[in-house]
This record gives structure tokens, C-alpha cells and sequence, in this order.
């Protein structure tokens, strides 16, 4: 149970540059995730934490202790694996206390130790099976058990639920969270599933091509995206992201001009090109003629009738945006309108934030 | 009938074994009861004979050292082959390709240079006067020095086999598992003992079962370089009461000991499933 | 340690390639220097003198015809015999369990165990020491059987069941199935196992010393100038055996390698 610093962490392979400069602290007790497209350094970062690879640049504190040098098993630093790594030869009680006779702890400790964890886990019947003999669900936790049976100062979780059936998905990831929050253990947990990073962290690390995109609780990620990577990335269908021209505070996007927000405004400085993005929830059925609001005319030939909620592609002057509807949506408003206060602003060569 | 028709192709192969393996080794059995100079039938005769033999006691002791200590060196050289050229080094797949050279070779091939290798004015006498060594007498009869040399003969031949044997089931062993074993606390020899080596038991037990099962029945090696007497085995013993005596009743009951010996030695380890 | 592992292996290297070496170089270099005292390691003079010995030698002729007809008997024989039973057992599983139980018993024999009462048997068949090797090669398909079985069995099993039966309905009989459709598929198996074979009977040594005495094929004719004769000769003879080794060898490394290799991905 310790603080863990990430002090510009960088890794070069050869050419490539798998992660740069990665800075974070990750507080006592706390819960965060890392996500990421595939190949975005997330599987590097925990590779070189568990001290699996070298570390090119940069530094890790555990417990305000430098673990870079360290041998792995020095490092007071568990991990499952993706595919959960489990030593096939042995039974599962073998599998969990083999850390614990690695480092010298006696019989009987072991065996307490091994069957605390294993009620903790609620694999406490299994013991004396082997891995082959068990379901995808119980071989993971199986690998929950031999991390956690060394109360290591940090945790690690690459992917752990993606080798899981998509039904069990949900009730492992509590049972994942709620053993974490019971042992009060520092985690770093990694994934590309966006709704288990959303629902799972304190916080959220959004890493892309090897650089940390933003940082924050998972809900601010969302409604605040820094930049149009982490807006187009978080969000299922992905935020609608527009070619805007603003100029002398007037935004015009498709066919339409609307009100540039100052803040905004001043952050442009003399560019005149922005992007603009929305949220395909953000449109509600346009009453009438007024249009307060980015108006988009839904395209009744393309839509997904999904029961609780409908889909359907509109358009904004000549480009295309994604609508989210309530409703079985046998019926479409012929405008849809997103008001004002549910747009983002980002600048158009770098995509970054600008507003609100 | 449907049965007998789903087995006809099989009828050529089935036959033929029956032909030249069934029918000769129970003729091989008959001729072991068999007095070759009186033709009487069935008598203990021959297996009196070389149980009054002193050669077929070396050689009954040699067929059971002989083949351990073959095996040993064997499975043990394949392993520590295997273990050092899995790992990624420069130039691996060069290096594995000259490993399997020896096990290319014909083994007539093989044994004729060793012959010129280990002859008092050889090779290898040769690179100890070099060394400022004296001659070694590599392969006189009956010694611990001939023994050790037969052994080395053989191993420097085999070993690929095993070699390969066990590198295909080491790489197949994934990577993840070594590194759960290095965050778990376990260093290189403890990885290799805990983790590496259980995992290679079926393999392992199917080189030993493979290799076991040849060297019981080592001919051509002993033969070519210590002749009938050097380092008998039950096989040499054999062809020399054949041979040198034209003894066909002797030379059967030996070699059907031999077969007893092999087939009872492998068969319940067949059993196992570790069958290759 | 990487380095350790790096000189331990050139080490092995080196002994690996030593024997390939000593044999090329004594049968290429002239008797004296094999005979000297020390004995050359790298050859000082080349010479074909050896190589010409060995075509005045009469016996080193018929050895080699021996070798080659018997060979290629073995291979005649050995497909006869295997293709259809892998044939039945790449379609049957339980033809495929029984007849690899047979070959399982027909390779647990000792060479000599069978080698003794073939020979006495064919003494008593008037087959002993043919000039033609009828019995060796009868008796070299035993040790061909189950290394062209796997590879056929293989080369069968390859095939999908769903061709045959195809031509089933098109109207052929089963064994017209086998013989127009899947055996022209099973080619390169065929090639594999052919040549497997010859190298089979091309080596073996055991049942060519005890059946054949004056007529005898490479292997035993090596071991008789090896006990008996100079160095040069042997060594070419060996040399000569080396052919066909390593040009099936050549052939058929890559399909070796992905074999054994499968799966590693290193």
C-alpha cells in the first residue's frame, strides 16, 4: 500500500518510441485505469513498471522508493497477465503460493495466507484443481489470487477481462473493484474498453501513441475532452467532430452561424478555422421552426431502430453527424437542434481544447 | 463384412508384418530351443551355452550399462542444447541447422571417421601431442576409457535428435509463464527447475523412452569400433556366435533375450502415452 | 551468461561439422597423409587418386548397384504397402489406432533378433547373398514402414474427406476415389516419403551385414575396408554414401524445420 510516482517514463524500441515522457502519481489506495487504442504503450507501461523491460528515461517511486533499477520480484509489484500466465503443472493452490515460497515464507503461513486469499477471491473450493480443469472467470481470479496473496505495494491489471465472455464482463469487473477497494491496494489497470475505464477508476489515463492524452476522473474526461483524440475516442456512437470557420465571434459550421462563446474566442487568437464537436445525445427534436442551437436534419433512410433508443444519421448543411434519440423512433423529428452550451471547441491543427 | 471391407487396404501391410516380423520371430524362438549341431528340438542346450559364456555376461551387463549411460548423456546434452539456443542469439537458425549435421550423417559414415578419430595414430591423439599431451589408447578392449569413448561415440551422433525434441516443446512453452515466475521471486535456476523442466516432463519422457528404446539395441556402434569383444552388448554377442561360430541356435537365443529385454523394458512405458 | 552459451554452441558447431569434414578431407587427400604420423587436418595435397580406386574396384561397383537396386525396391515395396493402409487410416480412426500399434511392435524389435532368423530362413529359401538383395530389401521395408506410413498418413490426411466423396457421387468406387483423386494430391508427401525411404535402405547397415556376405551394398563394403583396408578408399566410399544423405537432406530441410519448428514463433 503505497503512493506510486511516474516520473517522465519513456521507452524507445530501437526506432520506435513505445512511451514518452509518461508523468503521473497514483495515490495511496487509489484505483486508476490507463486506456487506449491497441498499441498506444499501455501493455509497455506496466511491462517496465513490473520491471519486465528497461526503462530507456525517466524514473517510478513506489513508496517513495526508485524500483527502476530493481529486479522484478524486488519491486514489491504484482501483475496479472493477459492471459492470466497461470502455471499449468500446478494445482491452483500451488499456483497462488508460489510467489509466497519464492521468497522464503514458511508452510504453514503459506497455507493460511493461500486460503485467505482464495475465500477473498471466493475460489476456496478450487484448491486442489489445475487451470485446465477451470473456466475462463475462474482462472482469472485464480491470477487475482496469486498477485494479491503477497499484498504487493502495487497492482497491476493488464486487460484482465479480455479473455472473459461478455455476460460475466460486468459482475467481474465489480468483483474486481470491490477487492480493490477492500484491500486498499495502489492499481494501475489497463484496457481498451472504454465503459471499464469509465466505470471501474478514480481516475482515467487516456494514452495514445505512446502519450498521455488527458488525465482525470472519468466523468470530467468525458464532458471536458482535452483534445479531439480523447472527444472522438470516449463515447458510444463517438462525438461528432465539424470543420468550423469562426471569425469576429460567429461560428459557421454546415450552413448555419452561431454564437462563438469569448472564451473561445481569445483562445483562437487569429486563427479562423476551428473544430467543433457534439455529442449525438446532445440533439433533441427541434419544436418548430426555431433553431437555438446547431440544427441537424435527420436522414430517415439511415437509421437503427435499437428499442430504448434510436440512431440515425442527419445532416448539417453537407456534412454528416451521428443522433442519438430516446424512443423506439418510429416516428423522426424532421430537426433536431444541439444547444449552444453542448458544444466543444478545438483548434484545428493541434486539436486542442479551447472550450468552454 | 462391412468391417472386413473398411480394413482391406490395411491387408497388404498386416500381411507383410505377419510375413517378415511374426513369422521369423517365432522362428527366431524356435531356433533358440534348437540344438544346432544335433537338430534335436526343443532342448536348453544353446541358453546352457552361453550361460557358460563369459563374453555373453559382459555383454549382458554392457546392454544394460551401455544404453543408461547413453541416455543419460544423451537427454541431458539434448536439454542443455536446447535450453541455449531457445534463447533469441545471434545467428540461432544457422546454428540449429549444424547441430542436426551429425544425426545426418549414415551411421556407417559417422563410425568409419570416429574409427580414424579415436585410432592409436587418430585424431584425436593427434590434438593431445598438439597439446603436449601423451597417447591415449581410446578403444582397448574392456576398459572404463572404451566404455566412456563408445558412449561419447554415440552421443556426438544422437544428441540432435533429442535436441530437437525438446526445443520444439521448449518454445512452445509461452513466454508470459517465465515472466509470472521472475515476478514471482523465482531466478533463472529456480524458473528452470520449478516451472521449465515440469512443463518438459512429457517431452523429456518421450526422448528418454525413444532413446532408451535405440540404445537397448546398439549394434553398428560397438561393432564398428570395438569389434565383437571390445565392449560386447547382446547384439554383438549375437552376430558373433552367428559369424564367428556359425552358431544360428546361440546366436537366436541371444538375440531373442534381447528382444524379450526391449520389449519388456518399453512396453509399459508405451502404456503411459508417451508413445512417440 | 549469453556469452557462455555463445562459445558453448560454436563448440558444438565445431564438433558437428568436424566428422563431415575429416571424412570429405580423407577421402579427398592421398593415403600417406592419413597414415602420417600426426595425422593432417587440413588437406596438403588433393587428389582423386582415392575416387579412382574406387572405380577400379569391383566390388565398390557392384556395392553401389546393390545399394541403389535395393533401395529402390524398398521404396517400390514400402509404397505398395503403405499407401493404402495410410490410406485407411487417415479415414479411420480406428484402423489408424490399430495399425500404429503394429508399427509401434514392428519397431520395437531389436535389428539383430530379426535379423538372424531372416537370414537362417532365407539360407533355407535359397535368398541368401542374392546378387539382387531380394531379402534385404524385404526385409529394409519393415524398417521403412513406419517413417512412410506417418509421412503418407499425413500427406492423406491432408485431403478432405468431402473429394472423395464427391467422386463417389460422380460414380467412382471407393478404391477409384483413392486412386484418381486423392492419391495424384498427395504428391509432395509422396516425394517426401520416397526419398525418406531410399535413405532408409541406403544407410542401413544391420540386416545388409547379416544377409548379404559377398554381394554386399555400401554400408557393410565401408565396414570391411574400415577393418581391412586403407583409409583413402574407406573414406570415399563414405564420402560416396554421402550423396543421396545430403541431397534429401537439402530437399526436405524446410518441411523438417516447419515441422518440428511449428508453433514457435521464433
Amino acid at each position: 500500500m503505497a503512493r506510486a510516482e511516474f516520473e517522465r517514463v519513456s521507452k524507445r524500441f530501437d526506432d520506435v518510441v513505445a512511451l514518452a515522457d509518461f508523468t503521473l502519481a497514483v495515490e495511496d489506495g487509489e484505483l486508476v485505469t490507463v486506456l487506449g487504442p491497441s498499441g498506444c504503450g499501455k501493455s509497455t507501461l506496466l511491462r517496465l513498471t513490473a520491471g519486465l523491460e528497461a526503462l530507456s528515461s525517466g524514473s517510478i517511486r513506489v513508496g517513495g522508493r526508485p524500483i527502476e533499477r530493481l529486479a522484478p520480484h524486488e519491486r514489491d509489484v504484482a501483475m496479472v497477465f493477459q492471459s492470466y500466465a497461470l502455471y499449468p503443472h500446478m494445482t491452483v493452490r500451488g499456483n497462488i503460493e508460489f510467489p509466497l515460497r519464492m521468497h522464503g515464507v514458511a508452510r504453514e503461513d503459506r497455507r493460511r495466507r493461500v486460503e485467505d486469499v482464495a475465500a477473498l477471491v471466493e475460489i476456496g473450493e478450487m484448491l486442489d484443481r489445475r487451470p485446465a480443469q477451470l473456466s475462463g472467470g475462474q482462472r482469472q481470479r485464480v491470477a487475482l489470487a496469486r498477485a494479491l496473496v503477497r499484498h504487493p505495494a502495487l497492482f497491476l491489471l493488464d486487460e484482465p477481462l479480455s479473455n472473459v465472455d461478455a455476460p460475466l464482463r460486468a459482475a467481474l469487473r465489480q468483483h474486481i473493484r470491490a477487492l480493490q477497494r477492500r484491500l486498499g491496494v495502489t492499481t494501475l489497470y489497463v484496457t481498451h474498453e472504454q465503459a471499464e475505464a469509465m466505470t471501474l477508476g478514480d481516475r482515467m489515463v487516456v494514452l495514445a501513441r505512446g502519450r498521455i492524452q488527458q488525465v482525470d476522473a472519468p466523468g470530467a474526461v468525458y464532458e471536458r475532452p482535452a483534445n479531439t483524440f480523447v472527444a472522438g475516442f470516449l463515447g458510444l456512437p463517438p462525438m461528432n467532430l465539424l470543420e468550423a470557420e469562426c471569425a469576429d465571434g460567429v461560428l459557421r459550421v454546415g450552413d448555419q452561424r452561431l454564437a462563438v462563446p469569448p472564451s473561445v474566442q481569445a483562445r483562437l487568437g487569429g486563427s479562423r478555422r476551428a473544430i467543433v464537436g457534439v455529442r449525438p445525445e446532445a440533439f433533441t427534436a427541434a419544436q418548430g421552426e426555431q433553431a437555438d442551437g446547431l440544427v441537424a436534419v435527420p436522414d430517415p433512410a439511415r437509421r437503427e431502430l435499437l428499442g430504448a433508443e434510436t440512431i440515425v444519421r442527419a445532416w448539417v448543411g453537407q456534412d454528416e453527424v451521428t443522433v442519438r434519440l430516446p424512443g423506439p423512433g418510429a416516428e423522426l423529428p424532421r430537426r433536431v437542434a444541439a444547444p449552444l452550451g453542448a458544444l466543444h471547441f478545438f483548434a484545428a491543427e493541434s486539436g486542442v481544447r479551447l472550450g468552454p | 463384412m462391412r468391417s472386413l471391407r473398411i480394413w482391406a487396404p490395411a491387408a497388404p501391410l498386416l500381411l507383410y508384418l505377419a510375413a517378415v516380423l511374426v513369422q521369423p520371430s517365432l522362428y527366431a524362438v524356435k531356433l533358440s530351443f534348437t540344438d544346432t549341431l544335433t537338430g534335436s528340438f526343443p532342448t536348453l542346450a544353446n541358453f546352457r551355452l552361453i550361460a557358460g559364456d563369459g563374453l555373453f555376461w559382459r555383454a549382458l551387463a554392457g546392454n544394460v550399462l551401455l544404453p543408461v549411460a547413453i541416455v543419460a548423456v544423451e537427454v541431458a546434452g539434448g536439454l542443455a542444447l536446447a535450453v541455449l539456443l531457445a534463447a533469441r542469439l545471434p545467428g540461432r537458425r544457422l546454428l540449429r541447422a549444424i547441430v542436426v549435421i551429425p544425426f545426418a550423417l549414415p551411421e556407417v559414415v559417422f563410425l568409419t571417421i570416429m574409427r580414424y578419430v579415436f585410432a592409436p595414430r587418430g585424431y584425436a591423439n593427434a590434438g593431445l601431442a598438439a597439446a603436449g599431451l601423451a597417447p591415449v589408447d581410446w578403444l582397448l578392449p574392456g576398459r572404463a576409457l572404451t566404455f566412456l569413448t563408445v558412449v561419447a561415440v554415440d552421443a556426438w551422433h544422437v544428441t540432435p535428435v533429442v535436441f530437437l525434441m525438446l526445443l520444439a516443446a521448449l518454445v512452445s512453452i509461452p513466454d508470459e509463464i517465465g515472466e509470472a515466475a521472475r515476478l514471482d521471486g523465482a531466478g533463472g535456476l529456480r524458473r528452470f527447475a520449478f516451472i521449465t523442466l515440469p512443463l518438459l516432463r512429457p517431452a523429456l519422457l518421450s526422448a528418454v523412452l525413444l532413446r532408451g528404446l535405440d540404445a537397448l539395441r546398439v549394434f553398428a556402434t560397438p561393432l564398428m569400433l570395438t569389434g565383437t569383444e571390445g565392449l560386447p552388448v547382446l547384439s554383438t554377442y549375437a552376430y558373433h556366435q552367428w559369424s564367428d561360430y556359425g552358431n544360428d541356435g546361440a546366436a537366436a537365443a541371444a538375440s531373442s533375450l534381447l528382444a524379450l529385454l526391449s520389449v519388456a523394458l518399453t512396453l509399459p512405458l508405451l502404456r503411459r502415452g508417451t508413445a512417440p | 551468461m549469453r556469452r557462455l552459451a555463445l562459445l558453448v554452441v560454436l563448440a558444438v558447431a565445431a564438433a558437428d561439422l568436424l566428422p563431415l569434414g575429416l571424412v570429405l578431407k580423407q577421402a579427398f587427400t592421398p593415403e600417406r597423409e592419413s597414415f602420417a604420423w600426426p595425422p593432417t587436418w587440413l588437406p596438403r595435397t588433393l587428389t582423386l587418386e582415392n575416387v579412382r580406386a574406387l572405380r577400379e574396384a569391383v566390388e565398390i561397383e557392384g556395392g553401389l548397384g546393390l545399394s541403389v537396386l535395393v533401395a529402390a525396391l524398398t521404396v517400390a515395396a514400402t509404397l505398395v504397402i503403405a499407401l493404402p493402409a495410410a490410406w485407411a487410416a487417415a479415414r479411420r480412426r480406428h484402423v489408424d489406432r490399430g495399425l500404429d500399434g503394429a508399427l509401434v511392435l514392428a519397431r520395437l524389435f531389436p535389428t539383430i533378433a530379426l535379423a538372424i532368423p531372416l537370414a537362417a530362413l532365407s539360407i533355407r529359401l535359397g535368398l541368401y547373398n542374392s546378387p539382387v538383395g531380394t531379402g534385404l530389401w524385404l526385409a529394409h521395408t519393415l524398417l521403412a514402414l513406419p517413417v512412410g506410413f506417418l509421412v503418407l498418413r499425413g500427406g492423406f490426411r491432408s485431403v478432405p474427406v468431402e473429394l472423395e466423396e464427391a467422386a463417389r457421387l460422380d460414380g467412382a468406387s471407393a478404391a477409384g476415389a483413392f486412386w484418381r483423386v486423392s492419391l495424384p494430391l498427395i504428391g509432395p508427401s509422396l516425394a517426401a516419403a520416397s526419398m525418406l525411404v531410399f535413405l532408409v535402405s541406403w544407410d542401413e547397415f544391420g540386416f545388409s551385414l547379416l544377409l548379404q556376405v559377398t554381394n554386399r551394398p555400401l554400408p557393410p563394403l565401408v565396414y570391411y575396408l574400415t577393418a581391412f583396408g586403407s583409409p583413402g578408399l574407406a573414406s570415399a566410399v563414405a564420402a560416396l554414401m554421402l550423396v543421396p544423405a545430403v541431397g534429401v537432406l537439402l530437399v526436405l530441410e524446410p518441411a523438417l524445420r516447419a515441422g518440428v519448428f511449428a508453433g514457435s514463433g521464433r
